[in-house]
Formats: structure tokens, C-alpha cells, sequence
């Protein structure tokens, strides 16, 4: 049961507090987890802080995306191998995470909302930020790669010539 | 420090599983830590197109003992060797022994598998089936067969089932579960070729060929001829189902196939064009009767001809042609 004038209060890892609605939280099986083993009664408001190992920054952007799919379906759906793919990120989403792309350190961003993600259970944004990843790779060659996911070759050529042999076996 | 660094493997194995497989073989080669989550993860998987398990008698090797050549032998013991390889355009192979027995384990030509399962279900889990899996002198028993038919493989590639010089364990169930894993295979080319003649009949019998609708060629070397179960039940099935296989090759088999199939199979043919021609070697088929024989002959079917030979025991063999259908048989008991 959800109670949207509940709110829960999340303590941040570099100490800031923010304090979010109970219909944003239900997204993360980690926040939603903390309040039931704390054995809140369902009507207590208002409600002890939950520590989150996230910073305040990122905790932000997880936010703004919460607030935008407050009214996502729950549970998300599994998808099997099959299933997945990257090229359906919504039109909100896409826009989201190109708002990052102004910022120096984007990548660095990306990879703090992934964990960010990770660590909250928020499998809906987790989905979204590790598409959105892959788009970046996918199509590219090697050294593109390295760059994208700013990468040195730690190979040596005996063992790229190996994997290349290797790699040959998976091929159709 | 690099920024992937901060990304548990977990999360790289959820980002590359959005990647197609063409950029996780790119991936591969990134570095170190992104070629590690894809080999532990098995998001490539390689794609042979044959995969065969075997098992391979080393030979035993005689070595003198001393220099004076005093003719104090040694024999070293056998050992046999479980092999599993994969092979890939007609030429390049990959060989993995997951076993080898010493002489007291090998039992003549009963190689085992059942200590070793992990091992090969580590391999096949690696692997997307090719077109063709062989199975080479290795005992097959129900554990073996769950293994295969379990694997999450792609077994439905599998087309050519050749299963040669085999032993069939002596297992309740083990007709059941050959074919399970047979009607999980799109098997159109089924060689069986028997080792020893124990399980010859549980095995080789009506009941294995039910239901595997993509059959278009089988071929059977019984070691012990007459021991099966093949009855003209089988026959009968094909044909009222219309799946009957192009080629059966039965050359020692022996079996209760009647003559009144054989002539449902000549009308069948001749009066159901198909792609390619029905060519069967019936092998020996027992117990006919000369009215059945008589009314073959007279079959009145144009442009089919029948030729008889009798040899020297007074065995009939009988070749008939026909522009759709070649068939060869022997009879006995008539």
C-alpha cells in the first residue's frame, strides 16, 4: 500500500538531506526495503532518515527522474536476454541524459547514476542508464571504445592475436 | 584511476547485455576487465558446427626395462581418453580431454561420462550447438542424455545426430530419454551405430523414430541382427503420416518390416511426388510369407520393376525401382 503524503527523509552520503515523497521512494527496492525492517507503522509520519550511500549531486538527478516516473508500473518487468535491447529509451529519458552531456565530466556522471541506480534498486533507471551506456559502444570500433569508455589497452598484441582467435569461434 | 573502475562487474554485465553480439566480440578486446566480465558471464558463446564427445583408447605402450635387455617387459596399462571437440569450418578443432580413465575403469569399450558431467556441462554451456553432434564410443545413459537435452545450447540447430559405436546403458527410462533429447534436436539425419548388442532392442524399436517429424534420413548398424524391435508398425506410421524418410540405410538390420508395408511404401511413392527420391535398404526382413511375396510381384504399378535374386543359402534378394523409389531388401522364411 502507498501513501503519497508520506515522506521519507534520505541522508546522503556526503551529509545532505532531502526529503522525497513516499510515491518516488516505492521505485527503490533499497529505500522501501530500510522502511519496512524498521517496522514503521504504515500511518507514523513523519518518518526516520534513511542513509543512502549516494551523494547529494547525484541523489538530485535520481530524484528528477523518480518525480518523472512516479507513475511507472511496479514491479518492473523482467526482461530476458532475448528481450533486451537498446534502442527504446523514452523521448524523457534520452532528453535527461543528454542534459549531462553539457557537463565536463558526463561520463563520470553516468557511471554515478548506474551505481546510483544499483545501490537504490531502482531497476527502471538502472535499465535505462546501462542502455543508454551500451548506445554509446554499440557500432563502435575498438579504439572508439577505449575512448568512450576512457579505457587504456592493457593487451599485449601475443594476447589481442589470441583473443582475435578466439573471438573467431563465436562468429556465425 | 579509470572511471569503469567504479563500476562493480555485475553492472558491466547488465550494460553489455544491451550490446549486440558483434560489439560484445569488440568489447572483448578493450581490456582486460571487460574481457573478463564477458568470458565469466558467457555472453559470447562459441559456434561450432559440430560438436563431438568421444572417447579414445590410448594405445598401449611396451617399453624394455634395463640395459641389459634382459626381456623384462612392461606393459603400460591402457588408458581412454573423453574428448570433447569442436570443430569449425571443416578444419580448425579444439580439443578438450575432460577425463581420462585408467586401465582399471575402463571396462573395454564402456567409457563413462557420469563422473565428468559438470566438465562437459562447463563446455556445452560455452558452446551453441552446430548442425551436428556425434556421440563416439561413449556410454550413453540417462544422465548424459538429460545433460544435452537440458543444456541451454540452441539444440534445436542440431540437425545430424550421429551416435556411433555407442553403448546404451542398462537404465529403465533411457528409450524415454533418447527421445526426449531426439525431438528436442530438428534431427533429419539419425546415424546409429551399436558397439555391443545389449539394449539393441530396448533401443532400436517403433517407438524411437514416434514423432521425429524433421527425419529424412536414418541409418542403423545392428551388432547383433534381428535383436530390435522394429516392426512394420513403423513403417505404417510414416506413411499414414506422409513423413516417411528419404533414406533409410538398415544394410545388417534384420526386422519384421512385412512385405505389405514395403508395398504401401511403392503406392506411397509412386503416388505422392517429393522433392527427392525414397531410397531404402530394408536389410533382411524375416518371416515373410510367398502370398505376400506373390502379391508384391504382381503389384501393378507403372514403370516400377522388381528384380529377384536367390544366393547361394536361399535368401531372396529383392531390388525394385521405380523413378521415385529404390528399395532393397532381403527376405527370410519364405
Amino acid at each position: 500500500r502507498i501513501y503519497p503524503l508520506m515522506r521519507v527523509t534520505l541522508t546522503t552520503s556526503d551529509g545532505a538531506s532531502v526529503t522525497v515523497s513516499r510515491q518516488l521512494t516505492k521505485h527503490s527496492g533499497f529505500i522501501e526495503k530500510a522502511i519496512t525492517d524498521m517496522a514503521v507503522d504504515d500511518n507514523a509520519v513523519p518518518l526516520s532518515a534513511v542513509a543512502v550511500d549516494v551523494d547529494d549531486a547525484t541523489l538530485k538527478l535520481v530524484i528528477e527522474w523518480l518525480t518523472e516516473h512516479r507513475d511507472d508500473a511496479l514491479p518492473y518487468p523482467e526482461k530476458t536476454d532475448e528481450e533486451r535491447r537498446a534502442d527504446d529509451i523514452p523521448a524523457w529519458d534520452q532528453a535527461f541524459v543528454q542534459k549531462w552531456d553539457t557537463k565536463e565530466d558526463q561520463q563520470q556522471t553516468l557511471y554515478a547514476v548506474i551505481t546510483a541506480a544499483d545501490k537504490l534498486d531502482i531497476k527502471g533507471l538502472l535499465d535505462m542508464t546501462c542502455k543508454t551506456l551500451a548506445n554509446k559502444i554499440n557500432g563502435k570500433t575498438v579504439e572508439e571504445m577505449r575512448e568512450i569508455l576512457q579505457l587504456e589497452c592493457d593487451f599485449t598484441e601475443e594476447e589481442l592475436a589470441e583473443i582475435r582467435k578466439e573471438n573467431a569461434w563465436c562468429e556465425n | 584511476s579509470q572511471m569503469l573502475d567504479v563500476l562493480p562487474s555485475e553492472l558491466l554485465t547488465s550494460i553489455l547485455g544491451h550490446t549486440t553480439k558483434q560489439d560484445k566480440l569488440s568489447t572483448s578486446m578493450v581490456c582486460r576487465r571487460v574481457q573478463f566480465v564477458i568470458c565469466s558471464t558467457r555472453s559470447l558463446k562459441k559456434r561450432p558446427d559440430e560438436i563431438i564427445i568421444s572417447s579414445r583408447l590410448v594405445h598401449p605402450v611396451t617399453y624394455q626395462l634395463g640395459r641389459l635387455r634382459m626381456g623384462k617387459e612392461k606393459m603400460e596399462r591402457g588408458k581412454r581418453r573423453l574428448v570433447v571437440t569442436l570443430k569449425r569450418n571443416q578444419r580448425e578443432r579444439r580439443e578438450t580431454v575432460i577425463d581420462t580413465m585408467e586401465a582399471d575403469e575402463i571396462d573395454d569399450s564402456l567409457p563413462s561420462t557420469s563422473n565428468k558431467l559438470s566438465e562437459l556441462e562447463d563446455i556445452l554451456a560455452q558452446c551453441i550447438h552446430g548442425h551436428i553432434l556425434r556421440l563416439s564410443a561413449v556410454l550413453i545413459n540417462i544422465a548424459l542424455l538429460d545433460l544435452l537435452s537440458s543444456s541451454s545450447t540452441e539444440l534445436n540447430r542440431v540437425s545430424i545426430v550421429n551416435l556411433e559405436l555407442c553403448v546404451f546403458a542398462d537404465e529403465e527410462g533411457l528409450l524415454q530419454s533418447l527421445r526426449s533429447f531426439l525431438s528436442k534436436t530438428s534431427v533429419r539425419y539419425l546415424i546409429l551405430e551399436f558397439c555391443r548388442e545389449e539394449g539393441e532392442k530396448r533401443i532400436i524399436c517403433d517407438e524411437l523414430f514416434d514423432g521425429l517429424t524433421h527425419l529424412q534420413s536414418i541409418s542403423l548398424q545392428e551388432r547383433l541382427p534381428g535383436a530390435n524391435g522394429i516392426s512394420k508398425d513403423l513403417v505404417e506410421n510414416w506413411l499414414s503420416s506422409a513423413s516417411a524418410p528419404y533414406r533409410i540405410d538398415f544394410p545388417n538390420v534384420e526386422s519384421a518390416i512385412s512385405l505389405e508395408s514395403v508395398m504401401r511404401l511403392i503406392e506411397f511413392a509412386a503416388r505422392t511426388p517429393r522433392p527427392f527420391k525414397t531410397v531404402w535398404n530394408l536389410g533382411t526382413i524375416r518371416n515373410t510369407d510367398k502370398g505376400a511375396l506373390a502379391s508384391l510381384l504382381l503389384l501393378a504399378e507403372p514403370e516400377l520393376s522388381i528384380a529377384i535374386h536367390i544366393d547361394m543359402v536361399g535368401q531372396r534378394q529383392i531390388k525394385i525401382t521405380h523413378p521415385f523409389l529404390d528399395v532393397v531388401f532381403t527376405t527370410i522364411g519364405c
